[in-house]
């Protein structure tokens, strides 16, 4: 079903994000995500001092991207790039072994506590396949996530991301993600999160 | 072997007709729908059948469109095509899966054995029930002692209203009680308590205390507009809050304020834009009932500098504020609980709106509509009961009920959990469990929660995707958007249709649901209830069930009908005429009178100062280095309905006491300390968050948590059940949090009526 001439990505306008956490649970309802692993979370991150103090949220999910250490990685070929973009583990061939977790510069993947095997975010392939927007994208209350095609001029994320400065998490790994961010705290990617 | 009458050759053919008539409405079923309500199965790949309702998590109306893989309700995600939330949900909602799948579900009705609260039960049929409950009413009515059954709703259903008004009940509305002190000020200036903020239109938005990117009556519809209007038309949004609520930190300022001051400050805003004559002069003259002079007096006592002394807001910034608001227009003042939840709560929300009629702001783009109200639900208005007549029915809160020493012979609780969620609920729990104050307790609940565990009876109640009903929302163009809600869960197969009624009626053409176990609607329980009543109340009730209820109330709109609702999941239009329209608002537009009372005559039962006056709060004041103010807060995935929600569970388990990072130090408190909480109501051990989010004289505390009942998962429990994740519950060290309402004093504001939740002064001991 895949498509040579696409080139998917996924953005975050944090401008609209509002940290309600609906991306992460309507994730867990999509892929049978089991309870204590995540494929969508968002991190939130409190900055300054009384009162001049700032909250920001950072939704994550598997960057997929163009050049993935963890299909490299992967001792039995199961990580597996689409021509399209999307990175997806083939859950026949994993092992469960971790390399995979190991060198993921983002934490994106899990072992799954049932199957034992490797999972992570794959934006949703089944119904991007079927000419569908991923579950987190179109449940968005505030239509803080887009999800297209960057091939294409016309599609609305190609637009976006035409016009306004965009981010990515950790360039600087040489994965060229393609999880792109409107308006991120460089300084909340690393930050750790305290409990509340 | 069959009998001889019936034929093989008859046994085949109908048969066959029947099969291919469940084939094609199962077909029927899942057509109808345009690209973006379709949905796939992860593992076949197949269309799932897709049927649209509306959430009820919280009350904003969202429509949401279930999916169902075969039989089974597998996934809800957002009606793209609804006009209140277009496609997006909150994750309360996606959520709602875990409610109706629940293994922990209450499916029974239930008698106790033993004495209360021990939590032995034994199985009863529901004749039973109804028997048992028709023989206490029945009781009640030769004495006209109607009012000694009393109901506490946490939920509206109109066929359950209908049987409370016909049998007398007094009434405790929890949705009405939440909000009486903003409705009360409301309904002093406009009459009216249901208004509509037009914040998508706005270019400045001063919100005080309101948190709709979390928790409020408009939810998501709200926060979408906000968004937009941010993010699209660079509108500003300003927030006075005590905490950094997640509006708060999606604004572009915002002001920590010491709680229970904000009409202060609102009052100083007033002050400079009636001062730099930035005011609506035409508005105030013609449609409010003061004058500009008047008001000008009214205002000069409340300068910056003395908003700044009370409330902490820095004068300069209110005067900034103040000119910003009178100028770029259109901008708009909204309220919420954070400010009308004090004992001056109604004052603060009459001073806070007092901004919004001196800038004009009524029925206009960006600023305060007032929707047309409609009793929809009355639409075969029946005259009331002759034995019983008309009675007065709404009775305050649980705490007065027994303060006051009202008689109680029956306490009826439908989705209200009082030994739970009421202020200082340990004494309430106490009286619920005293004999000789309630001799009989009924809750009626989707699980079995703390007020259960004392009940007498339990019975099994649907959850809203197992029913049928109809909700009426108001637009700003005066119109009406009806939602329908109808049952998504555990569609009966073919196999198990034809064991049912519905093969003798001839209706297995369509698909039928039934709810889980023997748990029922409250419209079905009331219908089955009121036909056990006698003659006088069965009349009031001429339906089979729910669903017939809605057909005709469909009937009553020309336009509209049961199958396009069925298949949209919502109608929108105008109401006929016939249906008992009030506008409030036109009404008056149209005439020469005024329409705003910023000047209230005083009532005699409720004794405030005709004019919106800050009224400062002197249990606040001069509190000691380790005494705070306690704002209960909800977060975002709080809902009564995701108590057990294993998925929100998982992200909100716990909730620690914020307090101030340079207020913690003070005190030798560092970040994730273990403290006492103590107050006048009771004591809690609690780990602390020291922040830099939250004023220097609050604390802050997360209601929803620290259950010991409903079930496993909201006691974070792990167990083994039909649902593979349970066993994997992995919060079982950090516990399952405290709830706040045990520290929480039983106040009141006594102008609006209505809980003042956040005035209670907690003392901070660490341990």
């Amino acid at each position: 079903m895949s498509n040579k001439s696409k080139k998917y990505a996924m953005l975050f306008d944090l401008r609209k994000c509002i940290g309600c956490n609906t991306c992460s649970i309507v994730c867990k309802s999509e892929n049978d995500v089991p309870l204590s692993v995540w494929r969508a979370w968002v991190k939130k991150i409190e900055k300054g001092h009384y009162p001049h103090v700032r909250e920001f949220s950072l939704p994550i999910v598997c960057n997929n991207c163009e050049d993935p250490i963890c299909v490299t990685v992967c001792p039995v070929n199961a990580g597996i790039k689409r021509p399209d973009g999307i990175v997806y583990i083939d859950p026949h061939r994993c092992i469960g072994c971790r390399y995979c977790m190991a060198s993921c510069p983002y934490g994106v993947r899990y072992i799954n506590p049932r199957k034992k095997i490797a999972e992570k975010c794959y934006w949703c392939h089944h119904r991007v396949d079927a000419g569908l927007m991923p579950a987190c994208v179109v449940t968005c209350p505030t239509g803080a996530i887009l999800f297209g095609d960057l091939n294409d001029p016309e599609s609305e994320i190609a637009q976006v991301i035409a016009k306004n400065a965009v981010h990515v998490i950790k360039p600087e790994m040489g994965t060229s993600p393609q999880t792109y961010y409107i308006g991120l705290d460089i300084e909340s990617v690393e930050a750790v999160e305290e409990e509340k | 072997m069959l009998k001889k009458r019936y034929s093989r050759r008859r046994f085949m053919k109908t048969g066959i007709t029947w099969t291919a008539g469940l084939a094609a409405s199962r077909h029927a079923l899942s057509t109808p729908l345009d690209n973006r309500q379709r949905a796939v199965s992860r593992t076949s790949l197949k269309s799932l059948t897709a049927i649209p309702t509306t959430c009820k998590q919280c009350p904003a109306g969202c429509g949401v469109i279930a999916y169902l893989n075969g039989n089974r309700l597998i996934q809800i995600l957002g009606n793209p095509a609804h006009p209140i939330n277009h496609g997006g949900i909150c994750a309360k909602g996606v959520a709602g899966i875990n409610l109706a799948n629940d293994p922990e579900r209450l499916l029974y009705p239930m008698k106790r054995v033993g004495s209360r609260g021990d939590g032995a039960w034994t199985r009863v049929t529901w004749d039973e029930v109804y028997v048992l409950l028709s023989q206490r009413i029945r009781g009640l009515i030769p004495n006209r002692r109607f009012n000694e059954w009393l109901t506490d709703t946490g939920e509206d259903d109109p066929l359950l209203n209908r049987l409370l008004d016909a049998i007398g009940s007094s009434v405790i509305n929890r949705h009405r009680l939440k909000n009486s002190n903003r409705n009360a000020a409301l309904q002093s200036m406009v009459q009216t308590s249901q208004i509509l903020e037009d914040v998508g239109h706005s270019r400045l938005i001063l919100n005080f205390g309101a948190n709709p990117y979390a928790n409020h009556d408009r939810f998501f519809p709200m926060a979408q507009q906000l968004v937009d209007a941010r993010v699209n038309k660079g509108a500003r949004l300003i927030t006075f809050d005590v905490r950094m609520s997640e509006t708060a930190a999606q604004s572009d300022e915002w002001y920590p304020i010491q709680a229970g001051t904000d009409a202060i400050v609102a009052l100083a805003i007033a002050h400079i834009i009636v001062e730099k004559n930035l005011v609506n002069s035409g508005f105030i003259q013609q449609k409010t009932n003061t004058s500009l002079g008047q008001l000008r007096r009214h205002l000069t006592p409340y300068t910056p500098e003395a908003a700044e002394r009370e409330s902490g807001v820095k004068a300069t910034v209110i005067e900034k504020l103040a000119v910003e608001f009178g100028s770029q227009t259109p901008s708009v003042a909204i309220t919420g609980g954070g400010i009308s939840d004090h004992e001056n709560g109604m004052q603060n929300v009459r001073c806070v709106s007092l901004l919004n009629w001196i800038m004009g702001n009524l029925e206009k783009k960006g600023g305060i509509f007032v929707p047309p109200l409609t009793e929809f639900h009355h639409f075969d208005r029946q005259p009331p009961s002759e034995t019983i007549g008309a009675t007065e029915k709404n009775i305050g809160n649980p705490s007065q009920v027994f303060d006051q020493k009202h008689k109680i012979d029956t306490y009826f609780a439908y989705m209200a959990n009082p030994a739970y969620s009421e202020p200082d609920n340990v004494s309430v729990s106490r009286n619920l469990r005293d004999e000789n104050k309630v001799p009989f307790l009924v809750v009626m609940d989707t699980h079995l929660n703390e007020t259960a565990q004392l009940a007498d009876l339990v019975l099994p109640a649907a959850s809203y995707l197992e029913g049928w009903d109809l909700e009426v929302f108001p637009t700003i163009d005066r119109k009406i958007i009806l939602n329908l809600r109808q049952p998504v869960v555990s569609l009966l197969s073919s196999a198990q249709a034809l064991r049912m009624t519905a093969f003798e009626e001839g209706k297995l053409l369509e698909d039928i649901f039934r709810p889980r176990g023997e748990a029922k609607e409250i419209g079905n329980f009331s219908l089955e209830l009121s036909r056990r009543l006698g003659e006088d109340i069965k009349r009031l009730f001429p339906y089979k069930n729910t669903r017939e209820f809605v057909t005709k109330a469909v009937e009553a709109i020309e336009e509209c009908d049961l199958e396009i609702l069925k298949r949209e999941g919502f109608w929108s239009g105008r109401l006929p005429a016939s249906l008992d329209l009030i506008h409030p608002g036109m009404e008056r537009s149209q005439g020469t009178k005024q329409i705003v009372s910023i000047s209230s005559p005083t009532e005699e039962n409720r004794p405030f100062p005709p004019m919106p006056v800050y009224s400062p709060l002197n249990t606040h004041k001069d509190l000691s280095g380790n005494e705070f103010i306690l704002t209960m807060y909800k977060s975002n995935l709080w809902a009564k309905g995701t108590a057990n929600s294993k998925w929100v569970r998982e992200i909100f388990h716990e909730n620690r006491l914020w307090i101030n990072r340079e207020a913690a130090a003070k005190l030798n408190i560092s970040n994730g300390d273990m403290v006492r909480v103590v107050s006048s109501a009771g004591a809690l051990h609690i780990r602390v968050i020291t922040t830099g989010r939250i004023h220097p004289r609050s604390v802050a505390l997360a209601e929803g948590l620290g259950h010991d009942a409903v079930g496993n998962v909201a006691k974070g429990k792990r167990f083994k059940s039909s649902d593979l994740d349970t066993p994997l519950i992995w919060w079982t060290r950090s516990g399952n949090g405290v709830n706040p309402y045990t520290i929480i004093e039983r106040r009141k504001d006594p102008c609006g009526g209505g809980y003042a939740l956040k005035d209670t002064v907690v003392r901070i001991e660490k341990t």
